[in-house]
């Protein structure tokens, strides 16, 4: 089921909600059961036939859970780590087994020359998700901060449908307070209000902005995969338009996210804060995927030494991190290049301010802002290639054709926009107009989190207010809210109508 | 006993004001989109009224094909004309099923044509066709959420066309001749039409319909002298007529050769292969009169 749909949101929400307020009145625990019976029937919206796999995943993670957590009274170390590592390496080896199994297969194909036929497993939605988000539960039980003997409550915990297809990947520790506070179950009209409208902001996200930028960059990138050529313009702009959409798509995703868990009293983590405002690559992942950077860090860098082991390998680590995030998104080359690309960066940026710790003067500062802010956005574009392009070669086309400028001296950029359709045949004007558009949203707009400030709109929100933005228009519950709230809805439900709705990318990871 | 809205604090109050307003407006929004469907798009778009009349169609008699039904029956009385221009088999087997899904059956005219087995035909997709009825969550089908109808929302901002049909009578020999020949090109059966889902689509109707009881006639459906001219010595028309033929004769339905019905000279027909207003009438009586009334 998806959040952009009329069956999400005109039947399976007011109805889940509505019982659950219900349920809570009368008994808590049974409002929870309710939550993850609905979580679970979310889930088949999508493919039934995953259940099992799904709640197989969270049985078995729940038993090793509670056994570590058990055991850690006791204090039986060995135990404790065999178990670990077993439960870790089963969900490893389902994710292997779903994910990677026919990556691995083809290129064992391709290496030796055999014919090794695929097994066509279907990727089960949002697996990538629950297997991290319960892993970080198993590691957590083992260090003693996570303890969870209530199945129903972890259920919860793992299937709570706003997170689970596409994150944010949760720490149990910062959401079962939520589910034991009182509180959580009364209803609320200040958390409808602002649910609702994170929720509508990021509908309108998605639906209006996203999939209306989408033709243009499938446009460039299926013509190059089918081995046609692009110019110049096509394939900035190309690259361009996946830029705004993937942005747009995943903001709208958090945002939707983040609202549906307020409705029901809970606060998710904070999954994306405005990352093509960031002036490093170092910034762009605490902005980006935050829930992810998070994960990686605590669960993959840290464990791997961190920076605790001197430079040389601390510089390992990182781009060792960044590879296992890039391949975490899909089986394939393209993603293990754009997590290199992230991991190369990232090292190079970590030696930039080792090297030279720059505190540019203050009338400098704008200066260097920009160009800081403008050279890591052009690296991210570049990595976004990679992550888009179905096979290296389209990718690599793409790029080369990025820096291979026509030359043409007599060329002006007027040229260009009065006979766009000259200069880029594959993008028409509006996409352009499009893209530029929603760049400049992209980068001096306030986000979600900003105009709802006033609300605690994600758990962990004040911290991240050092980085700005506490000016600008501020949300309250009103007629003025109301209005642009509901503009904002039904031009979501007008665009649905009329064009249909296409799923997120995030879903297929 | 406190007023349960006046005892709410101030940002309570506020935030209920607000859901208040959102809501409304919103449900305000949908039953006007609603409103709109029914009583606009679902009048005025082709597409959209085929799919208001397999929601709501009222009667148990349905005629199925392209635009030799849409157009050339226009006449038809008692029945439901669900006939719709490029429409492929695969789309009438589709129609005829969610038609019949709550409905007892009855009369069915189903168009035995050549062009269904055209190249066009043939490589068409009919996905937006699957959207009939895409949430069976609701007993009824509202309009604003149906794929089938709700996406020619846009319809009403571009104005509908009103013309005046045309009349191949009108037309110089030589131009008459002219479109025959590119019509009859881009409408000759594909080889080997007997192995495309095609075919098989068709013949999955014949097999619906006669499973649940319809009383079926395939009809053949008028074409120009001109284009009955140019199709005479094509083996591929005659091939795929005769498999129309046949199909009737194995399924115990009738069959009907709108030659084998009162003449209809040039004066009736609106270009090469559909009738005018005058020759569908004319056409539409004749050919119920001939397939169920015999």
């Amino acid at each position: 089921m998806l959040f952009n749909s009329f069956l999400f949101i005109f039947a399976f929400l007011p109805l889940t909600l509505i019982v659950f307020f219900a349920l809570a009145k009368w008994q808590r625990r049974i409002a929870c059961g309710w939550l993850f019976a609905a979580s679970v029937i979310f889930y088949a919206g999508w493919n039934p036939a995953y259940i099992g796999l799904l709640l197989g995943s969270i049985i078995f993670n729940y038993a090793i859970g509670t056994w570590v957590t058990k055991l850690g009274r006791v204090g039986d170390r060995s135990i404790k780590k065999t178990l670990l590592i077993a439960g870790i390496s089963a969900n490893i080896l389902l994710l292997a087994y779903y994910k990677y199994a026919d990556f691995f297969l083809s290129n064992l194909a391709l290496a030796t020359g055999a014919t090794i036929p695929l097994l066509n497993v279907i990727l089960p939605l949002g697996i990538s998700f629950f297997t991290f988000t319960q892993i970080a539960f198993l590691v957590d039980a083992y260090r003693g901060t996570a303890r969870e003997y209530n199945f129903v409550n972890y259920g919860l915990f793992v299937t709570f449908f706003p997170h689970l297809i596409a994150g944010p990947i949760l720490h149990h520790k910062e959401m079962m307070p939520q589910f034991e506070r009182k509180s959580t179950y009364r209803a609320n009209y200040a958390n409808f209000a602002v649910g609702l409208s994170i929720f509508a902001l990021g509908l309108f996200k998605k639906v209006v902005l996203a999939d209306s930028v989408a033709p243009a960059a499938n446009q460039v990138f299926s013509a190059v995969a089918q081995g046609g050529a692009v110019t110049f313009w096509d394939a900035w702009g190309g690259a361009l338009a996946y830029t705004v959409q993937i942005y747009f798509d995943f903001s709208g995703y958090s945002d939707m996210a983040i609202g549906l868990a307020r409705l029901f009293g809970i606060n998710l983590p904070l999954n994306f804060f405005s990352p093509y405002k960031a002036t490093s690559i170092i910034e762009f992942w605490r902005r980006w995927h935050m829930t992810l950077s998070r994960f990686l860090r605590d669960y993959v860098y840290i464990p791997l030494g961190g920076n605790r082991k001197g430079e040389m390998r601390r510089y390992t680590n990182l781009f060792a991190t960044m590879l296992l995030g890039g391949i975490w998104h899909g089986a394939g080359w393209t993603f293990f290049f754009w997590g290199m690309i992230h991991g190369f960066f990232l090292t190079v940026n970590h030696l930039w301010r080792s090297f030279w710790p720059v505190h540019p003067a203050k009338k400098a500062r704008f200066a260097w802002s920009f160009s800081s802010a403008t050279m890591t956005f052009l690296v991210v574009v570049l990595a976004w290639v990679f992550f888009r392009a179905e096979s290296m070669h389209t990718a690599l086309h793409i790029l080369r054709t990025m820096f291979t400028p026509p030359l043409d001296a007599a060329f002006h950029f007027s040229d260009f926009l009065e006979e766009t359709q000259r200069y880029s045949p594959l993008i028409e004007r509006k996409y352009w107009v499009w893209v530029s558009m929603l760049l400049l949203i992209s980068w001096f707009a306030p986000n979600t989190q900003q105009l709802l400030r006033g609300y605690r709109p994600a758990l962990d929100f004040y911290q991240h207010l050092s980085d700005g933005g506490i000016t600008g228009p501020k949300w309250q519950p009103g007629y003025k809210s109301a209005i642009f709230v509901t503009a904002l809805l039904v031009i979501s439900l007008l665009t649905m109508m009329t064009r249909g709705y296409a799923e997120f990318i995030y879903f297929s990871f | 006993m406190p007023n349960s809205f006046t005892s709410l604090s101030e940002p309570a109050r506020k935030s209920r004001l607000f859901l208040g307003l959102v809501l409304i407006s919103i449900l305000l929004f949908v039953a006007g989109v609603e409103l709109v469907l029914r009583l606009y798009v679902a009048q005025s778009d082709p597409y959209a009224r085929r799919a208001h009349l397999v929601y709501a169609g009222k009667e148990a008699n349905i005629a199925l094909g392209d635009s030799h039904v849409e157009i050339s029956m226009r006449g038809l009385k008692g029945f439901v004309n669900l006939g719709l221009r490029a429409d492929s088999t695969r789309t009438m087997e589709i129609v005829a099923k969610e038609y019949y899904r709550f409905r007892k059956p009855g009369k069915v005219i189903l168009m035995a044509s050549p062009q269904s087995f055209g190249s066009d035909r043939i490589s068409a997709d009919s996905t937006s066709e699957t959207f009939f009825k895409q949430h069976k969550w609701l007993p009824f089908a509202l309009y604003a959420f149906e794929p089938a109808i709700n996406k020619y929302l846009r319809g009403p901002w571009a104005k509908y066309k009103v013309e005046e049909e045309p009349q191949w009578a009108l037309l110089s020999e030589e131009e008459r001749q002219k479109r025959v020949m590119r019509r009859v090109d881009g409408q000759r059966p594909v080889k080997g039409f007997l192995a495309t889902r095609d075919f098989l689509a068709y013949r999955g109707t014949l097999e619906y319909l006669k499973g649940i009881g319809a009383e079926v006639c395939l009809v053949r459906t008028p074409v120009s002298t001109e284009y009955l001219a140019a199709i005479a010595s094509d083996p591929a028309f005659e091939a795929a007529q005769e498999q129309f033929r046949r199909l009737a004769s194995e399924f115990g339905f009738a069959y009907v050769d709108f030659r084998s019905l009162p003449a209809m000279g040039s004066e009736y027909f609106r270009d090469h292969d559909h009738l005018n207003l005058r020759g569908a009438e004319r056409f539409s009586a004749a050919v119920v009169q001939a397939c169920f009334n015999k």
